[in-house]
Order: structure tokens, then C-alpha cells, then sequence
């Protein structure tokens, strides 16, 4: 006689192998969408990056620079991205973040439309400069800036110094506008175009995407080392003046112990191991005070095309 | 025997619901391995495309293009769930997301988490999303793929598959209730036979459904039941042609006018017919156990006188002898003819005497020979059949008794004068002219008995040819005195053959109670072996962990099977007792703890029905005997002291009695009628009970151990009152001497 027990276990058993021993997983819910903005009660410490900045690859390095700074200031810093300069830009004017990592051309626009200020600022290699460079494909016959006319151009960011404000001055002197000088293409679209980074603008120009582009010195010079294939497909044919590099800035409404506390972290942060290997990775000396004067140049090319 | 057939059916059933699901569930497995399979082709293929497609926008920054295109392939595969296209640092540049990039996907959207094809579960249902860097790594394409559209259909198919699992595992419930019907059904069948065996109903057939071991089974049970019937019923009819031969010879011995004594080799007499007892003028009881020479010689018992009893002669010769005797008769003479022929049966030799009363005969006889001369008067006095012959054998006178003895064939008038031999031509062709002839030269009587046969006519008679001399001693003429005989004869031959008949069916009936032997042992060990298997599983089973019901059920198996163990032990015994091969194993044996074992093993039944036992045993009494044979003995009893009693008590008590045990079985029960005292020791004799006929059992128990307890020597009977009987068993106390 076949007992109850027998059934219980003979019905669990069916019942184990029925459910398929299913692994409880997390149901993700894809309709809440990101927020708009930065969360109000949110008291971290926050620090915007534009992608525009650095070769792509260092990118992992400033993650950890600001972990860095995250151990020294003894709190958490939390890390806003944005793709465009003028998105960090009005990051810092409506004092949505504490800190930035921008550009020398939107500092100078910061600077002057809401008085943004320079924290600190980076030195490489022993300098605290870098240049444009204007490429374009190795074997292409462009000497010079005026042969691209009516031709495909790529600009890393409309804020850019080196990838937008150099190389609309350079035409502002024959008296052209990159409009006037690139014309349209045949759908009446633009001939130049932006790329938001100026690893994107190098390949662009590699891949003829673009008959020409100007570029960051500083990146153009990283991805000759790490990206030779690239860079060989394009040539220099003109390199615009030195720029003072570009800053750290902070708000001009920054809570002053902030301000200070941060200043002291990156002008120290060559004085530890952690702080070394840090920079190191982002191919930097180490931070020191600048003067704002030394974007004087920059200023006077944005007025000129203004 | 429920139980098996649920046992077959849940077991068979479990077994297909196994297979069903098992098939089932791989299927499924299969259907999922397609889908997954289906899918992964299809979203590297998409991600692979966008690689190429979106590159060159993503460099150029050419987001309208970007989003175009991912949305026009959304739109023209239903799968796609969502693409979304990130820059190098993982910000998203593009998506077809309309209400906003969800936080959800944030995380995996950053370049660290950009992995080739991954699987999660979403609102939006399971989504397998492929991951892709761009060309020259200038970003990344994330493909989202909804199981939604595809689950739907194989969601369908599941509930198709399920229907049919379903279905099929009705379908299977129906066949195996019907195979198990089917495979339980002949050993129902059967159990119902050994249940109505049990009751007694021999005649009876179980369909045979099956050709497998179950069919044989029941073959060999409708065989033995045919064939049980049939000896049963042989048995009855030999018992019946038996006892009707028996009646039939007793009438014919009785009716015989001659005089029939048997005889042991010792003379003592066995058996004597009711015409000897008028011959002797004597009663039955005082002829039988003594001598012949006593009786008909009218010689003393002793021994020596014995030798010259004329048996004696005949035994010696080993031959018929025919003697006359003068016998005394309550004073007077009668002279008897006395046959006497040897009988030998089964090696005992009797000798059978037959005593014809000629004394009238042979006072005719005399007269004439002392007369010399006879009248009419002489001759149509007698009862006698008598015709005269001169010397030239012609006849000179006959009387009415010979024309009766002819039949009526003649008249006395064509008679006369005629030669003997002319009108019995017969007497010539069976030599008994020669007898005249002898009759006439010797002038001796001559005794025979003629078989005469004339047209199909047989005529037995007794015949004396008396001569009768002239003064000078010569035979002058024959007197022929015949008595008809034919009838004793016929009788005496009729006896003859039923004798023989008797002897035949005899040997017959012993042959059949051999072959019922062999039969019955032969029977219960084919049924016997089964049997054990059946009560050995059924204990194994009341074992294990069953419900209430099942147990019930299995306990009436039990005890059914036990009581058809019973039942063949019984024909056993039969068998045994019937062929005298009882053997017993003596020991002297404490009767009290037999008793007590006994009862103990009824506890059940008296416990339930409420009937106390009470033991008035000394504890010191011993009997001797086998013990396992007694305690069937007492079993048997106390069974049917239990059955029979419905309220009241049981009381087995014992005491000495010289050297015998006495133990009294004393029960307030139904009681037994007078006349059937005797009977419920008869086999199958069955006592009906008026609450309860047909009690169950073959009603062999107390035949049984009537034979036990008088192969111990012992005396088993029974007694009873209005209600409530007494079985009494006499049993040696001390040595046992058979």
C-alpha cells in the first residue's frame, strides 16, 4: 500500500522539477526615467567632467583622482557627466555642482557671463600650456587653413578653445565665419560639424570624415603614443599659440572652506604616493595656482569672433 | 484484493504522470533552447549592423541620423524593445526611448558594464540585450530584445502542450483503469472461487480471460474444483451403487429357497440366509459363531471333532463336495443336500454352504423302493416331477408336476408309450442315457443335477434315477423323480454375478479413494504454495505505513487466506487419515498450557463477540500424544464452540478418570439436535446455525479429530441439552500403546 508520505514527496518532487528551480531575479523597471537635474537634498560634494577634456582612455584616472579627493575632503563626492562644456557650464552658474573639470575656453565664457573661478590648474610635462593643432589627412595636399574652404570640418565643442575658438579666430582674420568660410552641404546642412571630443575629431579626420579639424595639442599628442594607427592617417599644418591649460574652476558663490579645502587637496596632491600615481595617470605634473590673465589671450580671440 | 488493483492503477498512473510531465518539461526546455537561439542571432546580427551603420554618424555627431535610423529599425522589428547609443564615456547620445532614458539602464550604460549579451527580467518583460563598441571605439550600441512577442506565441504552445499532457494522461487513466481491471480480474475471480470452495460449492467455473500464469491458475483451480466435484460425486454414487448392491444381494440371499450358510476356515458361522433359519428351525442368533458341525452335523464343539467334520475333506481337496445329511430337526429328520464351494476374498477363504431340504424326495424314493410298485395316487401327491421307464427306456407313466416341468409342450397322452430318448432327444446329446445305462447294470441310485435346455428353455432340476429289480434282481424300471430347481438356480447364479459385481465396484471405490488421495495432497500443495506467497506479501505489507482502510482490507485478505490454508490443511488431513498414514509423534504433554494456548489464540474472536473462556485444568495433568494433532483436536473444537455460541460463556475443564484423561468442552451455545449427535462426526457434515447457515468451514474439523483422538486410542462424543453442548475427549493419561 503506497503510503501518504509517498505522495507528499512524489508531488514535491514533481512540483521542484515543475517550477524549474527559477533563480528569483531582480525585475528592472524601465519606465521611471532619469531625473532631470541633480536632486536637490543631495549634500555631496559634486564635480562635473565634460567629455570634451581628455583622451577618452583617462577617463577611468579622473574617477580615481576623485576618489581621491573624495578620502581627503572626508566625505563622498559624486561625479556628474555631461557631453557638452555649455551643459557643465550652466552646471557651475546654477550652483548644481561644487567643482569642475573644464576647458580654458568655457572658463574665459564662464568667467565672464557669471563669474566662475579658477581653482587650480593642471602642469604637464613641465608646462602649463598646451596649442590647437589644425589637422587633417595625411594624404591630403592642405597646407593651410584657407585650402579647406567649402570643405568638411570638425569641431570638438562649440565652447572648445582649441577645437571651436582657435580656428574661428584663425578665419576671423581672412574675415570669414565658419559658416561663410565651410559653407552647406547638399542637403543645406552645415559642412562642419562637432564631435564633442577630440579623440572623435582625430579619427574623423583619419577616416576623411572630415577634411579637417582642430584639435587639442595635448590629446593629439597622447593618441600618438597610445593610438599611432590613427595619427599616422593625419598631419599637422598648423599650431595655433600656447593657451594656459585648462583650469579646475569653482562657482563664484562656493562656500570659501570649500573652496579652500579643495585647493589645498589639489595643490598637495603631488606630495603623496596616492596623489602621484594619480596625476601620473592623466599624464599630469601636478596642479598649481594660476593667473586668470594667462587666459587674456583666449579672451581677445573670443571677443574678436564675438 | 481491492488493494492490488489500486495498487496497479495509482502506480501505473504515477508512472505516466512522470513521463508526461518529463516530456513535458523537455519540450519546454527545447522550445526556450529555440527562442534563446532564435534570439542571439538575431540581436548580434542588429548590434553587428548598428556597429557598422551608426560609426560614422557618432564621429560626425550626426544625431538626427543616429536617431533615425535606430528608430527605424525599431520600428521594423517588433523584437526591439529599445537601442540606445552612448559615447565613449558611456553618455548616451541617442535612444528610442521617448520619455526619457530610464535610471534602470544608467548603470549599464557606462563603459565598464558594456558586455556582449546579457539577460534581465523588466517591467516590459525578459529583455536580452547584445552590447557593441562602435568602430575605432568611438561609442558604444546597446540592443534591448523584448521575449515578449515570442513568449506570447510560445506561452500559446505551452498551454497547447499542457492540454495535451493533460488529455494524454486521462486517456492513460482510462487504459490503466481498464488494464488494471483487466490484470486484476481472474485472481478476483479466483479468490471468489476459494471463497465459495470454502462454502462448500464444488461445482463451479472461473472464466479463464488470460493466457498468462494467472489463466493456469485458474485452469488448474477450475480443474480441481471440476474434478473435486466429480470425485465427491463418484464417490456418493459408488457409496449409493454400493449400498444398492448390498440391499440387492441381502434380498436375493434372503430370497433364495435353498439353505446358505458362510463359513470361516475355522466353522464358525458368518452369515446365514433367512431359508436356513426355516430349514434349521432356528433363530439367527443361534446359529451365528458357532460350528457347522455343531449346527448341521450335530457333532460337539471340540476341537478334535473338528478333523472329522466333512468340510474338512472339501477344504482339503480344495474341490465342490456335495454330500447328503441326515439332520435333526427339533426332534424330527430332515435329510439336506449340502453344496459346498470355497470363496476366497482378498486372501480370507470362506466356505459357503447350500442346504436343499430333499427329505420329501427321498421318502419317495424309499417308498417306491420299498413298494416296488406305484399308483397315480403316489404320483400327483408329491411336488416332485417323476416319469417311469421300463427296461427299453420306454415310459410307462408320468405325473402333472412333469408336464408342468415341460413346460405344457406335452400332453400325458402323447407320452405314453413313447421311448424317453424321443421325447428328450436332449438327454442323449448331454450323455445322460449313459446314467440309465449305469442305473441299470449297478441297480444304484443315481443322484445329478441336470441342466436340461430344450427351445431356449433353461430347466434346472435335482434328479434321482431309482431302479426298480424284479424278484431275480434285475432292473425291470427307472424311476426318474426330478425337483425343479431353475428359480434356486437363477438365484443361486444372480448371486453369483452380484457377488462378483460387489467385489468389482469394490475394488473400484478403493482406487477412487486413491486417486482422491493423491489428488487432494496433490491439490493442496498447488494451492498451498500461491497461498504462502499470498499471506506472506500480505504481512509484508501490514508492515508498512498504511491508512486504516487499507490495513482493513488487507487484514480480510489475511484471514481469508488463512481460512482457505484451513480449508486445505482439512483435505490434507482427509487425505492422510483416509489413506491410515496418520503418524504420530508421542510425547507426554502438559495439557493445561496446551488449553491455555489454544484459547489465547481465539482472544480476538472472544474478545469481540464477548464469550470468556474458562480453564478448570490442574496444572500437573499430562496426556500423551502428538501434540501438533491434539492441538488441532482442542482448536477444532473450541472453533466450534466459538462459532456456535453467540452469548454466554465457554468452560473446558478436566480431571482423571482411571487412566484416562476426561477434558470437557462446555458451551452455552446453540446446542446440537439428538439425532445429529452422532452425525457431527461424519465428513462434511455441517451444522446450520439459525442466525447465521452456511457458518463457512468444509466440516471436516471434527471429523478430523475424531480420527486423531482414536488414533491416540482415545474416545471423542458429544452432548447436548435443549442449549448449549459438551464435547467430551477421552485421552491416556499414561504410556500410550498404539
Amino acid at each position: 500500500m503506497i503510503s501518504m508520505k509517498f505522495f507528499i514527496l512524489f508531488f514535491i518532487i514533481i512540483a521542484l522539477i515543475a517550477s524549474g528551480c527559477v533563480e528569483k531575479q531582480e525585475i528592472l523597471n524601465l519606465s521611471i526615467v532619469q531625473e532631470p537635474g541633480i536632486a536637490e537634498n543631495d549634500t555631496s560634494v559634486k564635480v562635473a567632467i565634460a567629455s570634451v577634456i581628455s583622451p577618452k582612455e583617462s577617463i577611468v584616472y579622473y574617477e580615481g583622482m576623485i576618489q581621491y579627493i573624495s578620502i581627503k575632503l572626508g566625505g563622498p563626492v559624486k561625479i556628474i557627466h555631461r557631453r557638452t562644456y555649455q551643459e557643465v557650464n550652466d552646471l557651475i552658474k546654477n550652483g548644481e555642482i561644487d567643482f569642475a573639470f573644464i576647458c580654458s575656453g568655457p572658463y574665459v565664457e564662464g568667467n565672464k557671463e557669471f563669474g566662475m573661478k579658477i581653482l587650480a590648474a593642471p602642469q604637464a610635462y613641465g608646462i602649463n600650456s598646451y596649442n590647437s593643432y589644425l589637422i587633417v589627412p595625411v594624404n591630403s595636399s592642405y597646407e593651410n587653413i584657407s585650402e579647406l574652404r567649402g570643405k568638411r570640418f570638425a569641431f570638438t565643442d562649440p565652447l572648445s578653445n582649441s577645437g571651436k575658438l582657435y580656428p574661428a579666430y584663425r578665419l576671423s582674420l581672412i574675415n570669414e565665419t565658419p559658416e561663410s568660410f565651410f559653407g552647406v552641404d547638399e542637403k543645406g546642412r552645415n559642412n562642419y560639424f562637432y564631435t564633442y571630443s577630440h579623440d572623435n575629431s582625430i579619427i574623423a579626420v583619419a577616416e576623411q570624415l572630415a577634411e579637417g579639424a582642430a584639435v587639442n595639442s595635448q590629446v593629439y599628442e597622447y593618441m600618438k603614443n597610445k593610438k599611432p594607427g590613427i595619427i599616422s592617417k593625419t598631419r599637422i599644418i598648423e599650431v595655433s599659440p600656447h593657451f594656459a591649460n585648462p583650469p579646475v574652476v569653482v562657482s563664484k558663490d562656493i562656500d570659501p572652506f570649500l573652496e579652500q579645502k579643495l585647493k589645498d587637496i589639489f595643490l598637495n596632491m603631488d606630495k603623496d604616493e596616492e596623489g602621484k600615481k594619480i596625476l601620473s595617470g592623466v599624464m599630469i605634473d601636478r596642479f598649481v595656482t594660476i593667473n586668470d590673465s594667462a587666459y587674456n589671450s583666449i579672451r581677445e580671440m573670443r571677443d574678436r569672433i564675438k | 484484493m481491492k488493494s492490488l488493483r489500486f495498487k496497479i492503477i495509482v502506480s501505473t498512473l504515477m508512472i505516466g504522470l512522470l513521463i508526461i510531465l518529463g516530456s513535458y518539461l523537455v519540450i519546454q526546455d527545447i522550445q526556450k533552447g529555440i527562442i534563446e537561439g532564435e534570439f542571439r542571432d538575431k540581436g548580434l546580427l542588429i548590434v553587428n549592423h548598428l556597429k557598422l551603420e551608426l560609426t560614422t554618424p557618432v564621429l560626425t555627431n550626426d544625431l538626427m541620423e543616429i536617431r533615425d535610423y535606430i528608430e527605424n529599425l525599431k520600428n521594423s522589428y517588433t523584437d526591439i524593445e529599445y537601442i540606445f547609443v552612448t559615447d565613449t564615456e558611456g553618455i548616451v547620445i541617442a535612444s528610442t526611448f521617448e520619455n526619457g532614458f530610464p535610471v534602470a539602464l544608467q548603470n549599464f550604460s557606462k563603459p565598464s558594464n558594456v558586455r556582449k549579451e546579457f539577460v534581465y527580467n523588466s517591467d516590459r518583460g525578459i529583455i536580452h540585450e547584445f552590447d557593441s563598441p562602435l568602430s575605432g571605439d568611438v561609442g558604444y550600441v546597446h540592443v534591448g530584445l523584448s521575449e515578449a512577442r515570442v513568449r506570447k506565441q510560445t506561452d500559446e504552445s505551452s498551454e497547447r502542450l499542457v492540454l495535451l499532457a493533460i488529455s494524454a494522461f486521462v486517456l492513460w487513466g482510462v487504459f490503466i483503469f481498464f488494464t488494471g481491471r483487466w490484470l486484476t480480474e481472474p485472481v478476483l475471480r479466483l479468490s471468489e472461487g476459494a471463497k465459495r470452495i470454502n462454502k462448500g460449492i464444488l461445482d463451479q467455473k472461473i472464466d479463464i480471460i488470460s493466457n498468462d500464469e494467472l489463466g493456469e491458475l485458474a485452469l488448474t483451480f477450475n480443474d480441481m474444483s471440476k474434478s473435486l466435484d466429480q470425485k465427491i460425486k463418484d464417490l456418493v454414487a459408488s457409496k449409493e451403487q454400493t449400498e444398492t448392491a448390498q440391499k440387492y444381494l441381502e434380498t436375493l440371499f434372503n430370497s433364495i429357497d435353498d439353505g446358505i450358510i458362510v463359513l470361516n476356515t475355522s466353522h464358525e458361522i458368518l452369515r446365514v440366509n433367512d431359508s436356513i433359519l426355516k430349514i434349521m428351525n432356528l433363530a439367527e442368533e443361534q446359529m451365528l459363531g458357532r460350528s457347522c458341525h455343531e449346527i448341521i452335523f450335530g457333532m460337539p464343539p471340540s476341537p478334535h471333532e473338528i478333523e472329522e467334520c466333512p468340510i474338512n475333506g472339501m477344504m482339503r481337496s480344495n474341490a465342490p463336495m456335495r454330500i447328503l445329511h441326515e439332520a435333526r430337526v427339533n426332534g424330527g429328520k430332515k435329510i439336506l443336500e449340502i453344496n459346498s464351494s470355497m470363496l476366497s476374498d482378498r486372501g480370507e477363504i470362506n466356505i459357503i454352504l447350500v442346504l436343499r431340504d430333499v427329505t420329501q424326495q427321498k421318502a419317495l424314493e424309499a417308498e417306491i423302493i420299498v413298494r416296488k410298485e406305484f399308483n397315480d395316487e403316489i404320483l400327483n401327491n408329491v411336488n416332485l416331477a417323476i416319469h417311469v421307464v421300463d427296461k427299453d427306456m420306454k415310459i410307462l407313466a408320468v405325473n402333472d408336476e412333469l408336464i408342468k416341468l415341460s413346460r405344457g409342450r406335452f400332453k400325458k397322452e402323447e407320452i405314453i408309450d413313447r421311448v424317453l430318448y424321443d421325447i428328450y432327444p436332449f438327454l442323449k446329446e448331454q450323455n445322460i442315457d449313459k446314467e440309465y445305462e449305469y442305473v441299470q447294470k449297478t441297480g444304484e441310485i443315481f443322484q445329478s443335477e441336470e441342466k436340461t435346455e430344450y427351445l431356449g428353455d433353461v430347466v434346472y432340476t435335482s434328479t434321482s434315477k431309482i431302479p426298480v429289480k424284479d424278484n431275480t434282481g434285475s432292473v425291470v424300471r427307472i424311476i426318474t423323480v426330478m425337483k425343479d430347481v431353475t428359480g434356486q438356480k437363477r438365484l443361486e447364479e444372480e448371486l453369483k454375478d452380484s457377488y462378483e459385481e460387489l467385489r468389482l465396484t469394490y475394488l473400484k471405490l478403493k482406487e477412487m479413494f486413491k486417486v482422491k488421495e493423491t489428488f487432494l495432497s496433490n491439490m493442496s500443495h498447488e494451492l498451498r504454495t500461491p497461498l504462502t506467497s499470498i499471506m506472506g506479501y500480505t504481512e509484508l505489507m501490514l508492515d508498512e505505513n498504511i491508512s486504516p482502510e487499507q490495513k482493513h482490507k488487507l487484514e480480510v485478505i489475511f484471514r481469508n487466506s488463512q481460512r482457505l490454508t484451513r480449508l486445505i490443511q482439512g483435505l490434507l488431513d482427509t487425505a492422510v487419515i483416509e489413506s491410515k498414514n496418520l503418524s504420530l509423534n508421542i510425547q507426554t504433554l502438559p495439557l493445561y498450557e496446551m488449553i491455555l494456548q489454544i484459547s489465547d489464540d481465539m482472544k480476538t474472536i472472544t474478545g469481540i463477540k464477548n464469550i470468556p473462556i474458562n480453564i478448570d485444568i490442574q496444572r500437573q495433568l499430562t496426556v500423551e500424544g502428538d501434540r501438533d494433532r491434539l492441538m488441532q483436536v482442542f482448536s477444532n473444537i473450541l472453533d466450534n464452540a466459538v462459532k456456535f455460541t453467540l452469548k454466554g460463556k465457554i468452560k473446558i475443564s478436566a480431571a482423571e478418570d482411571n487412566e484416562w484423561i476426561h477434558i470437557k468442552f462446555e458451551d452455552t451455545g446453540i446446542g446440537i439436535p439428538q439425532d445429529k449427535l452422532d452425525k457431527i462426526f461424519d465428513r462434511f457434515y455441517q451444522l446450520d446455525s439459525p442466525e447465521k447457515p452456511g457458518r463457512g468451514g468444509a466440516g471436516l474439523g471434527l471429523w478430523i479429530s475424531k480420527n486423531i483422538v482414536e488414533a491416540h486410542g482415545g474416545k471423542i462424543w458429544a452432548e447436548s441439552k435443549n442449549r448449549g453442548s459438551t464435547l467430551h475427549v477421552l485421552l491416556l493419561k499414561r504410556r500410550f500403546n498404539g
